[in-house]
């Protein structure tokens, strides 16, 4: 297996050549403080190893550590049954046109569950008639408005249609 | 005082500036240092930094890997300070824990690319009596650019095998006797001749057009 060395100038060129390697040097300064980084990473290792393997264990054994998980999902378990508790018992009274929507025929499974549809929205001629009638109440006392302003026969007169005015719309949309 | 560098010595030969089984001063620091002595420690390692890192990074060609693979080298030879007998000499003990922790890195880093790096090349080469016989005496090499010269010469050795790298690296470019490398690599003196010949085959053919 071993063979002997070839004669000294077989390879002399060669060895020349590998000698430039020589000239590679790490950047100025490196090894100044080569030996403090050691020692660095040795004390570090030290202290590693120092903590005994019963540190260790209570510091895995750490309650925050342990029931982490278990806070966690408690968290979120409180969070799905607020929001539940907050549907179920807040949505009906927010909207109170849902008595009448109830009523209307529907798909079984939607009333089944319990959920309501929101109504149509009404004709704008209606929305006028119903939202503005009884909301918007000139006061005599307190404007300049005349009073048979707001009154039917005003508005079929404009525009020919029961209630409708796109300025009336404009001007006293709730 | 830091023991003369390889790169110090005469070009035209490998030197055996015999290292004695164990260095008189190095006896003094590893028994302190196995004491605890961490200033004792210090001092060997600032006694061989120089000459850990530069096989190192002629192993991987990066000075990154080097700097971090040396360190890492110096820290595990403290931890197994103690388990140190002596059979060697420090410097021994420490060049197989770097040869090792770095044979290691690069067969796992084999399947990366190997970065080269030449902007750590020394301004000095140019003035290298032997480089300038290179690029002026010997024609067809007179056109080759020095930074190109280097890096067909990092690219060739990185080509050769661990085993193969090693044994040039430690003999033509940090000049240790075979003896010294047998004992480094816990081989036989011949197993390091057979890999250096086989090694430096392998160099010459694919260098062939920078030596004719």
């Amino acid at each position: 297996m071993d063979r002997l060395p070839p004669p000294s100038d077989e390879f002399e060129s060669l060895r020349r050549l590998l000698t430039l390697k020589r000239h590679e040097k790490p950047p100025p300064g490196f090894f100044s403080d080569f030996s403090d980084r050691v020692l660095s990473r040795i004390a570090v290792e030290e202290e590693l190893r120092t903590r005994s393997w019963s540190t260790r264990l209570a510091d895995w054994l750490q309650p925050g550590r342990l029931f982490a998980p278990a806070n966690a999902l408690a968290a979120c378990g409180l969070i799905f049954v607020g929001a539940g508790l907050y549907l179920v018992l807040s949505g009906p009274k927010s909207h109170p046109n849902t008595s009448v929507v109830v009523t209307q025929p529907g798909p079984a499974e939607t009333r089944a569950a319990g959920f309501s549809v929101p109504p149509p929205a009404p004709p704008l001629e209606q929305y006028i008639v119903i939202r503005l009638a009884p909301t918007v109440q000139p006061d005599a006392e307190t404007n300049d408005i005349p009073k048979d302003l707001f009154t039917l026969p005003r508005l079929r007169s404009v525009q020919g249609t029961p209630a409708f005015s796109p300025k009336m719309v404009l001007d006293h949309r709730p | 005082m830091v023991a003369a560098l390889p790169m110090d010595l005469p070009a035209d030969h490998a030197v055996p500036a015999h290292v004695p089984p164990m260095d008189l001063a190095d006896r003094d620091l590893v028994r302190r240092a196995q004491a605890g002595d961490k200033s004792a420690y210090d001092d060997l390692v600032r006694r061989y930094q120089e000459r850990v890192y530069s096989t190192i990074y002629h192993m991987t060609s990066n000075h990154e890997d080097a700097s971090d693979l040396a360190q890492d080298s110096f820290v595990r030879a403290w931890s197994a300070l103690r388990s140190f007998k002596g059979d060697s000499s420090f410097y021994t003990w420490i060049y197989r824990i770097a040869v090792n922790r770095t044979i290691n890195f690069l067969k796992q880093r084999r399947n990366r690319t190997s970065h080269l790096s030449l902007n750590d090349l020394e301004v000095g080469t140019e003035n290298d009596p032997e480089m300038v016989e290179l690029v002026s005496h010997k024609t067809p090499r007179r056109d080759a650019a020095l930074s190109e010269l280097h890096q067909r010469l990092n690219a060739a050795i990185q080509k050769l095998s661990e085993e193969h790298r090693t044994v040039v690296i430690l003999h033509d470019i940090q000049g240790l006797p075979h003896e010294e490398i047998a004992q480094i690599l816990r081989c036989n003196p011949g197993t390091v001749r057979s890999r250096l010949f086989y090694a430096r085959q392998q160099l010459q053919a694919w260098l062939s057009d920078l030596m004719k």
